[in-house]
């Protein structure tokens, strides 16, 4: 037995569009690779990094010798190696489900992709022209790298960041990895008298800002030039924005710091006792306010631990924690006409400075599990289950948004998107309502409804499609549970209760 | 509190290894090889079988004969008394255990001799690391003042040349006209040079496997070695600095200390006097720690005489570290480690000029 009110339920059908869209697409996109376009194939890798806005500083050619192997700088940087070592930013390159990802737009657009997805997710393999091409890597093929190359968003990646190229973007925004690299002796970070024996050293304001990130956490497609992923555009509007809390002040500390910061709206450190404070390097004589975290969580759950890569767990753990901090979940039941009930889910982004979800918001998924039960224990709604497949009806309510290309197809992949034509993502500090339609049976003399808002970082589908037939399950993290008893007066019967972790 | 529903695991008709096949499987083994913490012996660099060999410089035996010859021969300093070997004792640990070195008419230098042995691993040559090549590397002491003392390297090359054998042996390592130049002797001194390994040290054993290469204070004193930071400069397997494009200087002394003024630690500005660059000042090539037992005494200046000493000014000049004796003695006894294997070598016979003498009384 479901109900729902049916203007939730155009954005779930409209994914499934995408998804088979984008199956049958794929399907065609597998062709044989001597006819698979790749024009950069044929010549070879190139060191050019258009259409991405990477820039190399000066006039200088980049091998990947020009960069630190991120074990070189664990040596004095053994804490920030080591959070890094268990984030997305170690594995940019290496993801699979990326990698996937990238295979396919590669052959879609004759190759363009290369350095539109490599620019954020290997600058180095572009600055260096070090991308290969390898058809026979997992379902669609994959990419090969210089071993430095491989290490993602290392830490000469952003260390090696001189300055920001936003002013040459069509917008004069930051995104599409709008950084320049000077990779060498200079190290550019946040510390004003950073002094090192071992490199030189540069201030660097941008390291501080939330522009440096939103270099590669704001996508536009590079040709039609729709937005994404606009996880630094949802900040820069937010009150977050606006108080000038930058990203680095909730991801780059741990959780319970974030929290304070959400809670407060205050910069990490004047968070009373963060405890964040030491020294920066190994032999170094400067305490520092802050030594910032460098492990990067957001809400990544799936690929460092299915790969297993040193600190994937805490990495992890740290990515279930900040998920079952970001929301706040009420609800209330109101009485319709022809004895027809409204139950309203409210969920509010309470400690996400960007939208909930955000970046991929087509694929992410983040939806209500509802289930009421009456006193006989009549299961009357039921909706957001996870199927066999893992995966929930179309029925549900999903907080995402709704992909079409140019010609209003539903799709998925972001080098065919062109516009949303849904918008149901969560604002910071924003709310938006789950509504549900129900009847009670006669008789029934209280109910009890139970709710829970979950995630998962991609659809299964998507998972499916891009490393085969549920190679991975994708992992689903509860986020908040909230469950609340009412009579047939619809008066709450029982104070509400958080549902205990089975 | 939530709970984290399905766990990621694999689906069950599908083993995790088929999930890892083909790029996974690469992939994870890159991840493996990545783990720098002390990952036990196996995660430590062995010294290469071979260093790099400059493309226009192939390794021949007759050239590294040659440069052997050069290298020992000491008639092509002005008083025909310093060779290379002099200052960089192949007999010894590839260098002279002075302070600084003394060269023609008991003139001194202004650094201590870097070793030899294994010299063809850096990427740069000289302590401010001013030349890129052993064969740019070979030609400055022949002219230094207070080394070998030549005028200029034509004046030297002529003594070569007025010495019939090296005439003959130039033409069998180099072939074509006028081989016997400036620059073929750089490079069969170079390409000596390159046969100067110390491969096999207990060190290269230990991290090969064999657990008892290495005894538990020494493996103690890597640990303490790496646990320090010691290693971020003095990199694995050559325990020097990184192998960058242009090479790789660090500050010395990074800290002020009491040792600063005691071993006259800054009187000599490094790279500075090469670049002129304010960046440059106090910056060094991180030299080899390799064989660093037998080339007291130590720094760029020669000041300070024991291993254990230069252990302690380390810690605390470059990573604030103050050391027990303890200490000191694990990562002293860890560096003895470092001492590798010497190559026999045998003294060449120079070929002679018959009846004349090429030194000026």
């Amino acid at each position: 037995m479901k109900s729902t009110l049916r203007n939730r339920m155009m954005l779930v059908i409209g994914l499934f569009g995408g998804l088979a869209a984008s199956l049958m697409y794929s399907a065609g996109a597998d062709t044989p690779l001597e006819t698979a376009p790749t024009k950069i194939v044929a010549d070879g890798p190139t060191a050019a990094c258009k259409p991405s806005n990477l820039a190399i500083k000066g006039d200088r050619k980049l091998t990947p010798e020009d960069f630190e192997e991120p074990k070189a700088c664990a040596k004095c940087h053994e804490r920030q190696f080591k959070g890094w070592q268990g984030s997305m930013h170690s594995l940019a390159f290496k993801d699979p489900v990326f990698q996937a990802e990238w295979a396919l737009a590669f052959k879609a657009t004759e190759g363009k992709a290369l350095n539109d997805c490599g620019g954020c997710h290997s600058p180095i393999g572009v600055t260096t022209g070090t991308i290969k091409f390898d058809p026979n890597m997992g379902l669609h093929g994959g990419f090969t790298t210089s071993k430095q190359a491989e290490h993602g968003v290392s830490c000469d990646v952003c260390h090696s960041v001189s300055a920001s190229t936003a002013k040459t973007t069509f917008n004069g925004q930051p995104g599409n990895a709008s950084i320049e690299l000077n990779p060498g002796e200079t190290k550019y970070g946040p510390f004003k008298d950073a002094k090192s024996g071992y490199h030189e050293t540069e201030y660097s304001e941008l390291h501080t800002k939330a522009e440096f990130c939103g270099s590669c956490h704001n996508i536009f497609h590079s040709e039609n030039q729709f937005p994404i992923e606009h996880t630094y555009d949802e900040w820069k509007t937010s009150a977050y924005g606006q108080a000038d809390i930058p990203c680095q002040d909730c991801h780059m500390v741990p959780v319970d710091v974030a929290i304070q910061v959400a809670d407060r709206m205050v910069r990490a450190k004047d968070v009373p006792n963060h405890g964040l404070g030491g020294i920066a390097a190994k032999g170094s004589k400067k305490e520092r306010a802050i030594v910032h975290d460098h492990g990067f969580v957001g809400g990544n759950t799936v690929i460092a631990a299915a790969l297993g890569v040193p600190g994937a767990e805490a990495n992890k753990a740290e990515a279930i924690k900040r998920l079952q901090n970001a929301a706040d979940m009420d609800m209330d039941v109101r009485k319709g006409k022809g004895g027809v009930h409204e139950l309203r889910i409210k969920v509010t982004n309470v400690r996400a400075g960007h939208h909930l979800p955000t970046s991929l918001t087509f694929i992410r998924r983040i939806w209500l599990d509802v289930t009421i039960t009456d006193d006989q224990g009549n299961v009357i709604l039921r909706s957001g289950e996870l199927d066999a497949h893992n995966r929930v009806d179309e029925d549900t309510v999903i907080f995402g948004n709704h992909s079409v290309d140019k010609d209003g197809k539903p799709t998925v992949n972001p080098w065919e998107i062109a516009r949303f034509d849904q918008l149901n993502t969560i604002p910071p500090k924003g709310f938006r309502y789950g509504k549900y339609a129900f009847q009670l049976p006669d008789g029934a003399k209280s109910f009890k409804v139970e709710a829970k808002l979950n995630y998962q970082s991609y659809d299964q589908k998507v998972a499916d499609k891009l490393l085969g037939d549920k190679k991975i399950m994708v992992p689903t993290v509860e986020m908040k549970a909230l469950s609340r008893t009412y009579d047939a007066n619809l008066k709450v019967a029982e104070l509400p209760q958080k549902v205990v972790a089975r | 509190m939530g709970k984290t529903l399905g766990p990621f695991v694999p689906a069950p008709e599908t083993a995790t290894g088929a999930f890892f096949e083909g790029m996974m499987k690469r992939t994870l083994l890159v991840l493996i090889c990545t783990i720098s913490c002390f990952g036990g012996a196996r995660a430590w660099e062995t010294l290469a079988v071979s260093p790099p060999i400059p493309q226009d410089n192939p390794q021949t035996a007759d050239k590294i004969e040659l440069g052997k010859q050069l290298f020992f021969d000491p008639r092509f300093s002005s008083t025909g008394t310093v060779s290379c070997n002099s200052c960089h004792n192949l007999m010894l640990g590839g260098d002279d255990n002075r302070p600084t070195s003394m060269g023609v008419h008991g003139r001194t230098g202004p650094r201590n001799a870097p070793t030899v042995w294994n010299a063809a691993f850096h990427i740069t040559q000289f302590w401010d690391g001013r030349v890129a090549s052993l064969e740019e590397q070979a030609k400055g002491p022949v002219v230094a003042q207070p080394e070998m003392g030549m005028d200029n390297l034509d004046v030297a090359i002529a003594r070569v040349r007025a010495i019939p054998g090296y005439r003959d042996a130039f033409a069998r390592a180099f072939g074509g006209e006028n081989p016997l130049n400036v620059d073929n002797a750089a490079k069969a001194v170079a390409a000596f040079e390159r046969t100067l390994v110390t491969w096999n040290s207990p060190y290269d054993r230990w991290a090969r496997g064999e657990i008892d290469a290495m005894t538990p204070q020494q493996v103690r004193g890597l640990k303490r070695f790496d646990q320090l930071g010691c290693s971020g400069c003095h990199q694995p397997p050559m325990f020097a600095g990184p192998r960058k494009p242009g090479g790789h200087f660090a500050v010395f002394p990074f800290h002020d200390g009491p040792f600063v003024g005691q071993y006259r630690l800054k009187d000599d500005v490094g790279r500075y006097a090469v670049t002129g660059r304010e960046s440059d000042r106090h910056k060094y090539k991180v030299p080899t720690l390799r064989n660093v037992a037998l080339s007291a005494p130590y720094f760029h200046n020669g000041a300070v005489p024991s291993l254990g000493e230069a252990v302690r000014v380390m810690a605390l000049a470059q990573l604030n570290a103050g050391l027990d004796e303890r200490e000191v003695a694990d990562i002293v006894a860890f560096l003895r480690a470092l001492t590798g294997e010497f190559p026999d070598i045998t003294l060449p016979r120079l070929p002679a000029t018959e009846g004349i003498s090429l030194i000026e009384p």
